[in-house]
């Protein structure tokens, strides 16, 4: 049994859909911008389907607002409380208490990123659904700071080559934490053969002068979704390095001809590739599949995380 | 129009509950006041909604997509599971639409209008210009929002960091020369005309520049390499334009409005848009470039009726940005590239204070206070070396 995924959606509706998204942040003093993101999300999943079903966000606007106005309070809060520290450090120690609160300002936000990527997924999960059943996250924060300080420590210990097994054992972490009902999904990827494409893709395209970047990204593609699988459903992309040339040769001519003004359809194009060149295989069960949803989820990691940006946004202003 | 205004339209209909995936075939009856739900094969205890039906004030959430139409019975709420029904969209769905809009007595929205994607584009791109017009300008009327501490504040900050990295000169007789006629170049009493300092930087750069808490900075270069105080004083007037029109406060939040608009036209809502960041950097870039010309005209202008009400020779201006023009190859480079610079052409500025020089002979000019009638011995008593002292210094040094 083989499904292709569909993508339905259009180039000119998507573009009319950022014109309104930009008028209505504009006339706003840019607050709508939290909607119009929702507003996007929601256009591409609903143009999307499989088995004759589309996907669709549940999450709003004013959820992605009010977790937008806690991160700045969080950050605010947190931002004092370093302060305090940085003065008592500084007091006590001088200029050598003032690297020690910096390096603690640096260590904490690291520390952080785990937990609000964590946050962030599971929020996005669980306002995401195909067929109306809603997707879930529950990812084991223990599991996952393990996997990301191990990683990090050991993709620069060993200059980079580490990272085929870091990027697979992550893959395997958010497959095996993202689900659709009572059913999860499964990353089976080896870190040896993602080595051997990186490895290969990396000094191809360093030989070739760029030019295999093409065909090293369709690997990519190809060996994520071969490697993945729902239940008994497991996913196969065909996609080539010839198809990726030509679509981002065209997207770059489109958008640069066009003065930016194409990149709507640019962006269509790029995604109906991926769709068009991938296929689901095996008896779906569907009838198995019992839709859940996980009430806690919030959108505050979103929050901090855009509170983080916009407060970044605003320094470079200054800078 | 409604088309069928008394007809029953008959869809064919899928529910989804939220809970199995496949979903439950029937048939809606659209009735003229009610809507009747029909499941052939619905087992005799479901009772997850009205089967006697429903009126259209019950229909919530009725949202075209492509060729479906979806619509549930609830509000929306992120965090519950939603049922919804759908059904294709056709000719009777555009008048059921109708009938719910009509039956709350509004429209459903004032963008849903029925248009090609071409013309809603042309008309949005035409809203979208408008406003971005109106909201710039809008920048330039919110600064009486902002209380004067915060130019204080803002004055301050800069001042530690300037101390930090210049060596400000001791206050010295060209300090108090410069502030008594701060007060005759700001008569109107505004109790900010006290917190304006006069502030010296040992520097051969020829630049002066006003902080928004009232601080002036002269650079050591300018004034040795002015030959009256007439020009120095030209300079003071301008500086304090811009401290009472509250420049530096309006060029901040002209720039970060801009930025931020710029950011939105290109960017817009769209994280894969990261190709325009450097389109984006370079045309706010440009935006707030042509604001800082427009707003040194505006101090240029408010100098000129200083200086007039002071009754202090234009012609000292004039001849300060003339020399500026003739000694600087930058100058002569940017006055081609008048888009790229922070300040109009220095020649147009001469020209300009020249022509108000002119229609200002027919009014007697103030005598200068004697002390400073000679700039030069005026600087020499003061510790600083003119400008023609210092190339003759340079000239002796050389073998």
């Amino acid at each position: 049994m083989k499904e292709n995924p569909e993508f339905k959606g259009k180039g000119g509706d998507f573009f009319v859909l950022y014109l309104k998204n930009i008028l209505l942040t504009i006339v706003t003093f840019g607050i709508y911008k939290f909607w119009a993101k929702v507003e996007t999300i929601k256009y591409l999943y609903q143009n999307t389907s499989v088995y004759n079903e589309s996907f669709d966000y549940h999450g709003t606007g004013k959820e992605a607002f009010v977790g937008f106005v806690k991160g700045i309070f969080i950050i605010g809060g947190l931002g004092a409380v370093w302060s305090l520290i940085n003065y008592a450090l500084t007091a006590i120690l001088g200029e050598s208490g003032s690297i020690i609160s910096v390096l603690l300002l640096y260590i904490g936000f690291i520390s952080a990123q785990p937990l609000l990527i964590l946050g962030s997924m599971r929020y996005h999960y669980s306002r995401t659904s195909w067929s109306q059943i809603r997707f879930g996250f529950k990812g084991n924060t223990k599991e996952f700071y393990f996997l990301f300080i191990k990683g990090a420590i050991l993709t620069g210990l060993t200059f980079g080559i580490y990272a085929p097994w870091f990027f697979t054992n992550l893959s395997k972490f958010y497959s095996k934490s993202t689900h659709m009902g009572q059913r999860n999904f499964k990353f089976n990827g080896q870190g040896g053969d993602y080595f051997g494409i990186f490895v290969g893709g990396y000094l191809l395209t360093l030989f070739t002068f760029g030019i295999y970047s093409f065909w090293w990204k369709a690997s990519m593609e190809r060996y994520y979704w071969n490697n993945l699988e729902f239940g008994p459903i497991r996913f196969k992309s065909t996609i080539s390095g010839g198809q990726v040339f030509l679509n981002d040769i065209t997207v770059l001519a489109m958008i640069i001809f066009s003065l930016g003004l194409a990149f709507s359809w640019a962006l269509i194009k790029t995604i109906k590739l991926s769709f068009d060149n991938l296929s689901l295989e095996g008896d779906p069960k569907l009838e198995e599949i019992v839709g859940s949803l996980d009430r806690d989820a919030s959108s505050i990691s979103d929050g901090v995380g855009e509170a983080a940006e916009a407060l970044e946004q605003v320094g470079e202003m200054f800078a | 129009m409604l088309n069928n205004k008394y007809d029953t339209f008959e869809i064919s209909c899928r529910y989804y509950n939220g809970i199995n995936p496949l979903p439950l075939e029937g048939v809606l009856f659209f009735e003229l006041m009610r809507v009747r739900i029909v499941f052939p094969n619905t087992p005799s205890d479901f009772e997850e909604f009205p089967l006697e039906g429903f009126g259209y004030d019950a229909i919530k959430n009725w949202r075209m997509n492509g060729e479906e139409v979806t619509f549930g019975l609830q509000e929306e709420r992120p965090d519950c599971l939603m049922p919804v029904f759908k059904i294709s969209r056709g000719q009777e769905t555009e008048d059921i639409a109708e009938r719910i809009s009509s039956g709350r007595g509004h429209m459903s929205s004032l963008l849903h209008f029925d248009q090609k994607w071409y013309v809603k584009a042309f008309l949005l791109m035409v809203a979208i210009v408008v406003s971005a017009y109106f909201f710039l300008n809008s920048l330039d009327v919110v600064h009486p929002l902002v209380s004067l501490k915060v130019d204080s504040h803002v004055g301050d900050w800069v001042d530690e960091r300037l101390e930090k990295e210049y060596q400000v000169l001791p206050s010295n007789g060209i300090n108090r020369f410069l502030e008594n006629y701060t007060k005759r170049l700001w008569p109107e009493g505004s109790p900010r005309v006290n917190e304006v300092k006069i502030n010296i930087i040992d520097h051969q750069m020829v630049n002066a520049f006003a902080l928004p808490n009232g601080s002036i900075y002269f650079s050591r270069g300018l004034l040795e390499q002015a030959q009256s105080p007439e020009e120095v004083l030209g300079v003071l007037a301008h500086e304090i334009a811009h401290v009472r029109l509250r420049h530096s406060i309006r060029q901040l939040i002209k720039s970060v409005g801009t930025i931020l608009l710029v950011r939105t036209l290109i960017g817009g809502t769209i994280e894969e848009a990261e190709l325009a960041e450097g389109l984006l950097e370079v045309s706010g870039g440009l935006l707030v470039l042509k604001y800082s010309r427009e707003l040194e005209n505006e101090a240029d202008r408010m100098a000129i009726d200083q200086l007039k009400d002071a009754a202090i020779d234009l012609g000292g201006l004039a001849d300060f940005f003339r020399r500026q023009y003739e000694e600087s190859e930058h100058e002569k480079v940017l006055e081609k590239a008048l888009w790229l610079s922070t300040h109009p052409s220095s020649l147009e500025r001469s020209e300009l204070f020249l022509l108000e020089a002119k229609s200002q002979n027919k009014v007697k000019k103030v005598n200068l206070e004697a002390e400073a009638a000679n700039w030069i011995d005026f600087l020499a008593a003061n510790g600083l070396k003119s400008n023609q002292e210092l190339e003759a210094d340079a000239n002796v040094k050389e073998p």
